[in-house]
């Protein structure tokens, strides 16, 4: 079915997803549809050989259900994938000689995500292979950015956690930074100190979950219009 | 001496975001962009390679709950994963930490590769070896699970019997729930194994000396 630009700005993304799952190379790849070169394969996952390898032994781990980025796919089958992901890299290690290895995830276009199909890179490494992309640059954080910014995050995290009811893990709750204590002095030194644009955030945390849909809609919606 | 990132951890000063019983998350203090953080396994393991697998799992797990927590705190393009896995791999401290880096537009950060070109004939070569030694992958998951249903003794001495060499992940893991039964039979099957452990050591053991080398 060819479709051309304008049918494609009125589709739903519900269309547009279900068209897109059709059209999956890696969907295609899961299903046998299309060969590839297979080093790993179970019930929920498959690993295959990138065709544009890093290093030779470049290995692409994915789950057989079509999802875009890792924020979709259900827990377990996210605990599930890297223990696998630990697997390959401990078989890659022996198996083409490597000294290393780099696990390497891209969520969205902006992260260099290239297909609209989640996955694993597992790449094989030894000294002075002229690979540089993986030296992660540093800088010097303002501490006080740091405190306010690991106060909202780990708010998030908690009521995201809370959401999820998970009993088997016990959460220890970071203690309120001291200028932070009450509920009032939240807001009076929010709207002080964090300025406007903090304050957003604030408002950000209590619509948490539509906030989120919408800014995964978002990456996911990029996805979608890569063709 | 003592690993920098446990010293780190026990100052107090890391800015933690996430914290339960085995894993720690906490924005890194020498960031690549702001909001960059790292996700590490309180106990101190070097490489992916020692960490046992549930530990792994929880470790991305909370990676994932970071990422998600980083989109709605910060205006973000999308994230980046990253495990540098041994000093090859460009891992500067000596203890396993997995990078969650938050990307915008014009954020100066690359992380593409220029890919290799390999013939028709490398791939396959290339193909045959990794499979020889993926073979028992995923096995361990299975047997787990078969463990915590069958009840009847006798089953869980005979599925036991099966358990690969994957096993001796099992040993450093505190919390797994083996009975004595399964573990005596393990003993016995890791004996066999022996000989092919210690060369699979070896190994581990030449990537952590290489990080102990870095200052």
């Amino acid at each position: 079915m060819e479709l051309n630009s304008e049918d494609l700005e009125n589709l739903s993304p519900e269309e547009m997803a279900e068209i897109q799952k059709k059209n999956c190379i890696f969907c295609q790849i899961a299903k046998g549809a299309v060969n590839a070169k297979k080093i790993y394969e179970d019930d929920k996952v498959i690993g295959i050989l990138d065709i544009n390898p890093a290093n030779p032994g470049h290995t692409l781990l994915l789950p057989k259900e079509h999802y875009m980025i890792l924020p979709q796919m259900p827990d377990e089958l996210v605990n599930y994938i890297f223990v696998i992901a630990k697997g390959i890299s401990n078989a890659l290690l022996r198996a083409v000689g490597a000294t290393g290895t780099n696990i390497f995830i891209a969520n969205g276009v902006g992260a260099g995500q290239r297909a609209p199909h989640f996955m694993v890179h597992i790449i094989p490494r030894i000294d002075n292979d002229g690979i540089k992309c993986f030296e992660i640059p540093q800088s010097k954080a303002n501490i006080e950015e740091l405190e306010k910014l690991s106060y909202v995050v780990s708010e998030i995290i908690r009521t995201e956690m809370e959401k999820k009811k998970k009993k088997d893990i016990k959460l220890i709750v970071k203690e309120e930074p001291e200028i932070l204590q009450s509920k009032e002095r939240i807001e009076s030194n929010k709207s002080k100190r964090m300025g406007k644009e903090k304050e957003n955030q604030t408002n950000n945390e209590i619509d948490g979950k539509k906030k989120k849909s919408r800014n995964l809609d978002k990456i996911t919606d990029l996805l979608l219009r890569k063709k | 001496m003592e690993c920098p990132m446990c010293e780190f951890i026990k100052s107090g000063n890391a800015k933690k975001i996430y914290e339960d019983e085995m894993v720690i998350a906490f924005l890194n203090p020498n960031p690549a962009v702001i909001g960059h953080s790292l996700v590490i396994p309180k106990q101190h393991f070097v490489i992916i390679e020692q960490t046992p697998d549930s530990l792994v799992g929880r470790l991305f797990e909370v990676a994932n709950l970071v990422s998600s927590a980083l989109f709605r705190a910060l205006n973000l393009q999308g994230t980046n994963i990253i495990l540098n896995n041994g000093v090859s791999a460009n891992q500067k401290i000596a203890h396993l930490a997995i990078n969650v880096i938050p990307r915008t537009e014009n954020d100066n950060l690359n992380f593409s590769w220029s890919p290799k070109q390999l013939n028709e004939e490398q791939m396959s070569t290339i193909e045959l070896k990794i499979k020889e030694h993926t073979k028992n992958l995923g096995i361990l998951e299975k047997e787990e699970k078969k463990i915590f249903i069958d009840s009847s003794k006798e089953k869980i001495t005979e599925k036991s019997k099966e358990i690969p060499k994957f096993s001796r992940d099992l040993e450093t893991q505190k919390d797994y729930k083996v009975d004595k039964k399964i573990k005596e039979n393990k003993e016995a099957k890791d004996k066999k194994n022996k000989g092919e452990r210690k060369e699979e050591e070896k190994e581990e053991n030449y990537l952590l000396k290489q990080l102990r080398r870095i200052p």
